[in-house]
């Protein structure tokens, strides 16, 4: 890159992207910079598990990248991974501002902690800063994700049941709902699960509009695949929380459907979101 | 420079650069801290509560305990008690985290600085 590659009018044009990022971050990570869990986990997890969380968490943000960008101008999987880590840079920012003015990271903790908790909370702030261009710029202009082939549309589903588990999945609730629930409820469950993100996804999502799908093939191809993928994430997700340590199998069981229901939301929205 | 007019759209600008460095650096920070320490020395909480301060009047003492985790693992619902003659005063932590350390007030009717006796009554792994 030489110097004459700086054009003042696409900096501050990025700039305005990047304050964007900044709003989207905030916006979607707030409910997790407020929930007493996550500052617990960053230092009680294992270490190994956040950095897998860590590693894991870079191509799913990648993909999103690449389905909605954070800038007007971004084409192809190398720009998507420098939005990837601009959005990570975003998260990592936002979280240490907040965290810090919410007196949660202490400056005379050891620095471990704070790295830790910055770190947990950095990735759903990510995903909010790539995000912000979709939610925050009144509809200008459209990602790639109208072009996006069936497996990109799985991704996407797996991009939106996570985000909506990772808001729920460190609290203690979904255990204790797990713990209150006969199997008939967790029965029950799964079916409303299944029924609003058929809904959903047939009304407003994947194979509505612009599909000549019937409804049972779009039940298949969508709604099924598409909660099996969240019982996957739900199984991940608890599992990098410790929410499956010491729990006996059926328990376990009972805490995957509880989470897959935000997760099937957001899974079926994925499409309203992304 | 006469012909160059498509090239700015195809680069993304410095600032972008820069962010994206920004956040390679401190992702491959946070990984290196975190993994140095899941191949460091595992083991248990550590818990050691000593006198910090004593405040208070004749009748009503406040006793400053620091409680220091100096294990590698961290202890929640820690329960700290502290025997000062035939009295006892205990308080629970939430938490206390692999190397750090947290305060709790015991209160005692008696002088704490003469023969008070901390010890943790015990905690569990979060």
């Amino acid at each position: 890159m030489s110097p004459a590659a700086v054009h003042p009018r696409r900096e501050t044009a990025y700039a305005r992207d990047l304050g964007r990022a900044f709003g989207g971050a905030i916006l979607f990570s707030l409910p997790l910079l407020m929930t007493m869990e996550m500052w617990w986990f960053g230092f009680s997890l294992h270490p190994g598990r956040l950095a897998l969380f860590l590693i894991v968490a870079a191509p799913l943000l990648v993909g999103l990248a690449y389905y909605a960008g954070f800038s007007h101008q971004h084409h192809g999987v190398a720009h998507a991974v420098l939005d990837t880590f601009v959005a990570l840079a975003v998260g990592y920012l936002t979280a240490a501002l907040l965290l810090t003015v919410m007196a949660i990271v202490q400056p005379d903790a050891p620095l471990r902690h704070s790295i830790g908790q910055i770190a947990l909370q950095a990735v759903p702030g990510a995903m909010g800063a790539l995000l912000a261009r979709r939610q925050l710029s009144a509809g200008r202009g459209d990602g790639d994700e109208t072009e996006a082939r069936y497996p990109g549309e799985l991704f996407l589903m797996v991009a939106g049941g996570l985000f909506l588990a990772l808001n729920v999945a460190p609290t203690e609730e979904m255990i204790l709902i797990a713990y209150r629930m006969t199997p008939w409820h967790a029965i029950a469950l799964i079916f409303v699960s299944l029924a609003v993100m058929h809904a959903i996804v047939y009304r407003a999502g994947f194979a509505g509009e612009h599909r000549q799908e019937s409804a049972l093939t779009a039940f298949v191809h969508y709604t099924l695949a598409g909660y099996g993928l969240v019982l996957l994430v739900s199984v991940c997700t608890l599992w990098v929380f410790g929410r499956t340590d010491s729990h006996g199998f059926v328990e376990i069981v009972d805490a995957v459907v509880v989470l897959a229901f935000p997760g099937s939301l957001g899974a079926a929205a994925a499409r309203l979101l992304v | 420079m006469p012909s160059k007019k498509p090239a700015p759209d195809m680069k993304p600008p410095v600032l972008e650069w820069i962010m994206g460095g920004l956040g390679l650096l401190l992702t491959l920070g946070v990984l290196a801290v975190m993994l140095h320490e899941a191949m460091g020395p595992g083991g248990p909480p550590v818990i050691e509560p000593s006198l910090q301060a004593v405040s208070g009047a004749p009748g009503h003492w406040r006793a400053e305990v620091e409680v220091r985790n100096t294990g590698h693992a961290t202890a929640a619902a820690v329960e700290i008690e502290g025997v000062l003659g035939d009295e006892t005063a205990s308080a629970t932590i939430d938490y206390v985290p692999a190397g750090g350390e947290e305060t709790v007030t015991l209160g005692f009717q008696s002088d704490p600085r003469a023969g008070l006796q901390l010890h943790a009554r015990g905690w569990t792994e979060p």
